[in-house]
């Protein structure tokens, strides 16, 4: 289990790279909708880096999203919404 | 301009009670989802709702479910009643849940938390099973990858220490 995951720990270290023994090929294999490399980077980050990290990719959705309307004239997500079968 | 860390502090300085959960709690356990909410589940109380009230101040906090985007009210005898608070503010959204799907009460939630170091601070958050539980509660095509994320979170963690 990861340091972080203890109950009553309040540190901001870095996991302990215990996630690290099967190769990532072997999971992706079985999990085809994980990026388990990314899952282990991430694993090996801080709450606070991996906080820092996903407002940087926050920002740069937003500006793919901010692309999008521009090109179409509209937010295409709203089509996709629209199609997305309810429930 | 979003800033997780400025509402995780103004929370955490002006001493709220709550737990972080849904797509920011994945993102602390490791989950590569992104989302723009920032999710908490908090004691709906009047001496919660006035430390809610003033740590959110000067942030511009709006209800974003109402058509007007009506201001939160500064007094907290207003919020009586209300189960939910579905914000926006200067510093991204705060959506602020009495219960959680699939799980419960504050009360209930807390007893699930861990506390993590974010930022110099403790943030309290969700756990990565009841987390699981919760996602899966709620049933939505999105949370199926955050799901899968978790799982797989849970599955590295549970490794053991290779020699």
């Amino acid at each position: 289990m990861s340091r972080e995951t203890l109950p009553g720990l309040e540190s901001d270290q870095p996991g302990t790279g215990e996630a690290e023994n099967i190769p990532s090929g072997v999971i992706n294999s079985l999990h085809p909708d994980v990026d388990v490399s990314l899952i282990d980077y991430l694993l090996t980050l801080t709450p606070t880096e991996r906080l820092l990290r996903h407002e940087q990719a926050l920002i740069f959705v937003e500006e793919l999203r901010k692309a999008g309307r521009e090109y179409y004239g509209f937010d295409p997500r709203d089509l996709i919404e629209a199609h997305r079968p309810s429930g | 301009m979003v800033s997780i860390r400025e509402i995780l502090s103004r929370l955490t300085d002006h001493q709220v009670e709550f737990v972080v959960v849904g797509g920011m709690a994945a993102v602390l356990h490791g989950s590569a989802v992104v989302t723009q909410d920032l999710d908490i589940c908090a004691p709906m109380t009047p001496d919660n709702f006035a430390r809610i009230i003033s740590a959110l101040k000067g942030l511009d906090p709006r209800n974003r479910m109402t058509p007007q985007r009506l201001a939160l009210p500064e007094d907290p005898g207003a919020l009586k009643g209300f189960k939910n608070l579905y914000l926006i503010t200067d510093a991204g959204v705060l959506d602020i849940l009495g219960e959680i799907k699939g799980i419960g009460d504050y009360d209930v939630v807390s007893a699930h938390a861990i506390t993590m170091g974010t930022f110099g601070f403790p943030v309290r958050v969700l756990d990565l099973d009841t987390l699981i539980v919760a996602k899966a509660a709620m049933g939505r095509h999105k949370d199926h990858r955050v799901i899968a994320d978790l799982e797989m979170i849970r599955q590295r963690l549970q490794q053991p220490p290779s020699s």
